[in-house]
């Protein structure tokens, strides 16, 4: 005994769906997100909390732990990733989490717009619909300031919100109850 | 073109065109049974499986998401993995009622597989979405320790401990239900499957007080595969009830509903889908009326009637000596009133039960507290003899009281008998929830007095039990909280008044302390109080007062011989003095055997027959362990060896009645039948030589019966029961409120089983630990608002460390080696503790369960 296992891991909180409408203007400026955000104080895109993809988060990993998945959007390796919270400072946009494995399912999205209009420009974005709420068994899930939030003192990680989304907002990192996004290289 | 779903199942590739929960596919489909359906919600963790290396629900997980996925289930494990989780489980003791043991299995299988030695840390929070109601999960901790351990070649299996040749009293038995139901084949209700077998359901209210105008069927009766659909106009004789007739097996058109629960029609169909559709297609017209939803709204003179009789269900006045007079001449005296909510079983297997016609009436495979108890129940509803009815039970997934009532067995067997065909009824979870009696809620005043030593004077009180709306136990339980109020102590002016009364809220009747868990709450907290008034400590003031053998009892009962609650005090003195400031003490009672004069009996029968001693005797082990118990008391009388001995199981055709699984009395009443048969058998036996091949086809009876006098019987010093056993716990905390320590200091006489006995104990502790902290049963309108995930139940990460210790006295009862009940007082003294607990850190005492502003309520504000 007395051994300290206890591994954590970091989750973004968007999957980048919104990319099929709106564009980032010409990313090709930037070096990375910080930049592209002090340049667009305004807001990038249509959707104001999303990931930018621009890999702010992929240049502060040490560990090759995170990647822009093929929706532009970034993502992480739990088999790489130890917690370390350096994708979590370098995220202008504050959408990196970090939790434990035993919690592989989150809610990929931080969105606070009213839901009919998170619906126009993303496919995937929480619209407050509350049907996990509903659904949950522990009752470990609340809509607040327009998305779904788990409370990890209660989640027993059943995948029940996952399975029942309607938007595929709720997502589980393990691939088991929903499908992981394909790593790219860029 | 429908879609084709395809998966590998234990190393088989499967395939179907149905989107479904993967448990329907895996249990219907496959036949895969070791997948238990607990709740169907992602709740209680009894459908885990392993899918790509990951433990998870199958009732979460659909055939369409499970496409291209590896599936593993407990059948699915190699040989060797098998043998190592039913050696461990077994020799730790892992195993109780079994139903949540194929998931706890995989869980832990999948733990194991990604870290071979795992931490008591890493397999609480494996064990986290997985909910144990019997052990109390530490022993299924040690359980997966022990089976990693052996996975990794660093210990053995010893074969001698499961072939049992030693298996006597007092020995580490390994129990006989281990291999079924680590394995996941043995069978629950649930698990069987007949040939022409159809599914009945009942569409129950949807207010807990309202009139039915009308019942409309035509559109599910028009819809095929429903067979019929059933009204109380089916029904021969439409009451039924344990002890008082008053529960409608159906609610007729023109007649009130009494809670959520009622039933009001009976769908009878092919299949389940179909039951499903065609319940969804009954309509019922009502008069929505306002519910009793409290006692006090009962009591009301005003009051609607929720019995025609009147809304007094049971009531109770157990008095001794001059409790007034005592009390006005008390130096020291305390009045307290204390709230207790309903809780819920939460047994992990939901109610089932398969009927079908058999020879001139019907048999059941059920799983209840007593076969002859629910024999009973149903051949009052066909004003039959009671020996048309054949019950029988399968494997029992745990009851604690919640299973003495008849649920879906007569339903089943009513409409087994109208279609002609084997019948399957099975609750949904919250069918199960808003049905079956819960514990009582209660309020009760209590006002304890002594002297300037400490020394208790009289006890006054007044108890109100909300019964809800069927009285089910309410007369038993309710007089068990009145006699066993006073403590295990010795003082001799009571004056107990009990009173409970029907209200539209769900049942309530018996639930592991049968009373005495509410009322021992209330007197231990005062007990408290009045030590902190005389300037002694609450360890000292229960140490004077304990009662010891040859005192006698509040009640007039001289203590027996084997009285050890002195023992228990000092066994956890050093516990309780060593964290001042942060440690609670309660001590407690409990029966042993119904007693108060009732023909408590209990019978077996031993037959030799294939070179085997096989045991018939009618008391249903629901997961306690009392099958084994028994086997083990024929071990000990004629020195055969577990093979030699097979326990027959509870089967009213062919078993003898030995009672209903309550009051704590298997271990004694039928263990000493048990013994007394055996020991016929063991005189034959030494006359031949001890050849059991020379006794075959002989048969040996015997029937227990030691009278106890009734309540209130005017003798000097009334015997009310066979037997008590004591208790004292001591519960720790850390700083931050967490329950830290329990230390659980039990007298029940012989212990016979030595793994078993810890396995009650520290699930008896957590299950008070629950009471005292997390578990809550909200109503709105007489609407239980709570589902299974949201009762409050512990889970493994939240576990204290609990020690269970027994005491065992050289001075024993002359019945069944000296063993008495463990099964219900491990929960009683615990809530009291932690209270007291609290009370030493903070000085505010809690008089409401679950309590209040504590760390567990704090955590569950914080979320909101």
């Amino acid at each position: 005994m007395g051994r300290n296992r206890k591994k954590k891991v970091a989750v973004v909180q968007c999957t980048g769906n919104c990319r099929r409408i709106g564009n980032i203007p010409d990313p090709g400026q930037y070096e990375d997100c910080r930049q592209a955000v002090l340049a667009h104080p305004e807001g990038l895109m249509p959707c104001r909390w999303g990931c930018i993809g621009l890999g702010s988060c992929v240049q502060a990993c040490r560990l090759d732990a995170i990647y822009i998945s093929e929706l532009g959007a970034a993502e992480t390796d739990w088999d790489r990733c130890v917690g370390c919270g350096l994708c979590v400072k370098a995220c202008p946009q504050g959408l990196i989490r970090i939790t434990a494995p035993e919690f592989p399912i989150y809610p990929a999205c931080i969105n606070e717009d009213a839901g009919a209009q998170t619906r126009n420009y993303c496919d995937s974005g929480c619209i407050a619909c509350g049907i996990c709420v509903k659904n949950c068994p522990v009752g470990a899930i609340q809509i607040e300031n327009g998305h779904a939030v788990i409370d990890e003192e209660k989640c027993i990680a059943c995948g029940m919100c996952a399975v029942k989304c309607p938007r595929g907002v709720i997502r589980d990192h393990d691939g088991i109850f929903t499908v992981r996004e394909e790593r790219v290289v860029r | 073109m429908k879609e084709n779903y395809s998966f590998t199942v234990n190393g088989i590739l499967r395939s179907t065109d149905q989107n479904k929960p993967l448990l329907r596919y895996l249990r219907d489909d496959l036949h895969l049974h070791s997948v238990k359906d607990g709740c169907s919600e992602g709740a209680c963790g009894t459908c885990t499986i392993i899918v790509d290396g990951k433990a998870v629900k199958s009732c979460v997980l659909t055939t369409k998401l499970a496409v291209g996925k590896n599936i593993i289930t407990t059948e699915g494990m190699s040989d060797e993995e098998k043998e190592a989780f039913v050696y461990a489980f077994g020799s730790k003791g892992s195993v109780q009622c079994g139903f949540c043991i194929p998931g706890m299995v995989m869980a832990g299988k999948a733990l194991i597989d990604r870290v071979p030695d795992p931490t008591e840390e890493e397999i609480k929070t494996a064990l986290k979405g997985n909910i144990c109601r019997c052990t109390g999960y530490k022993k299924i901790i040690e359980g997966i320790q022990l089976a990693a351990a052996i996975l990794r070649g660093d210990e053995k299996i010893e074969k001698t401990l499961e072939k049992g040749d030693v298996y006597g009293v007092g020995k580490k038995a390994f129990r006989l239900d281990v291999r079924e139901k680590v394995l996941g084949y043995g069978e629950y209700p649930d698990d069987v499957e007949m040939e022409g077998m159809v599914y009945a359901s009942a569409v129950r209210s949807r207010y807990p007080r309202a009139k039915v105008l009308d019942i409309h069927c035509e559109k599910a009766l028009a819809l095929p595969g429903v067979l019929d659909v059933l009204t109380a106009e089916d029904v021969p004789n439409n009451k039924v009830g344990h002890l008082q007739q008053d529960w409608d097996v159906m609610i007729a058109r023109g007649d009130i509903t009494r809670c959520v629960g009622d039933a009001i029609c009976l769908v009878v169909a092919e299949t389940r889908e179909i039951l499903e559709k065609a319940k969804k297609l009954i309509r019922i017209d009502y008069e929505e009326l306002k519910p009793v939803t409290s006692v006090q709204e009962a009591m009301a003179e005003d009051a609607p009637k929720v019995h025609s009789a009147g809304n007094l269900c049971q009531s109770r006045h157990v008095t001794r000596g001059d409790a007034k007079k005592a009390l006005e001449n008390s130096k020291y005296v305390v009045t307290r009133t204390y709230t207790t909510p309903f809780t819920e079983h939460a047994f992990l297997e939901p109610e089932c039960a398969v009927a079908f016609p058999y020879k001139d009436g019907v048999k059941v495979l059920s799983t209840d507290q007593g076969v002859y108890d629910t024999r009973k129940e149903i051949s009052i509803m066909f004003g039959w003899d009671p020996e048309r009815v054949v019950v029988e039970n399968k494997l029992v997934g745990g009851g604690f009281g919640g299973k003495e009532d008849v649920s879906a067995q007569h339903i089943a067997a009513l409409a087994a008998m109208k279609v002609n065909r084997p019948v399957k009824v099975v609750f949904s979870r919250q069918e199960s929830i808003n049905f079956h009696p819960k514990r009582h809620a209660m309020e009760g005043t209590f006002t304890l007095g002594c002297d300037e030593n400490g020394i208790f004077t009289g006890l006054d009180c007044e108890i109100y039990f909300d019964t809800g709306a069927y009285a089910s136990l309410c007369g038993p339980v309710l007089e068990r909280a009145c006699t066993h109020s006073v403590g295990p102590y010795c003082y001799q002016n009571t004056d107990i008044r009990g009173f409970g009364y029907y209200t539209n809220n769900p049942p309530a009747g018996a639930f592991r302390g049968f009373g005495v868990c509410q009322s021992e709450f209330a007197l231990e907290s005062n007990i408290n109080l009045l030590a902190e008034m005389v300037g002694i400590s609450p360890w000292e003031i229960r140490y004077r007062n304990a009662i010891e053998p040859g005192k006698v009892l509040p009640n007039g009962q001289i203590a027996d011989c084997s009285t050890a609650l002195k023992e228990t005090l000092l066994a956890v003195k050093d516990a309780y003095e060593s964290n001042p400031g942060r440690a609670g003490i309660a001590c407690a009672m409990k029966n042993a055997g119904v007693g108060v004069g009732l023909p408590d009996k209990g019978r077996a029968k031993l037959v030799v027959h294939g070179g085997k001693v096989e045991l018939y005797s009618a008391a249903s082990d629901i997961g306690q362990g009392c099958a084994t118990v028994f086997v083990q008391m024929v071990a000990e009388t004629t020195g055969l060896g577990r093979e030699k001995i097979r326990n027959m199981g509870a089967n009213s055709e062919v078993a003898p009645d030995s009672g209903t699984t309550s009051g704590s009395r298997q271990t004694l009443i039928t263990g000493e039948a048990v013994r007394m048969a055996a020991a016929d058998l063991n005189e034959e036996l030494l006359k031949v030589g001890g050849d059991l091949s020379r006794l075959e086809g002989r048969e040996f009876f015997a029937e227990f019966f030691d009278p106890t006098d009734k309540l209130g019987a005017d003798v000097p010093y009334p015997k009310s029961h066979v037997a008590y056993g004591f208790a004292t716990h001591v519960v720790i905390l850390d700083d931050e409120g967490r329950v830290k320590e329990v230390y659980a200091a039990h007298d029940s006489g012989k212990v016979v089983n030595p793994i078993s006995i810890q396995g009650q104990i520290e699930g008896g502790v957590l299950m008070g630990l629950g009471y005292a902290l997390t578990e809550d049963f909200p109503l709105k309108d007489s609407v239980p608002q709570a589902r299974y995930g949201t009762l409050g139940l512990l889970r493994a990460p939240q576990i204290p460390d609990i020690h269970a210790i027994y005491v065992e006295k050289k001075e024993l009862l002359p019945f069944a080696y000296g063993a008495k009940g463990i099964g219900e007082i491990a929960t009683i003294p615990t809530a009291p503790a932690v209270q007291g607990a609290y009370y030493a850190m903070d000085h505010v005492l809690r008089t409401k369960l679950p309590m209040e502003n504590t760390y567990y309520s704090k955590k569950q504000k914080a979320v909101k």
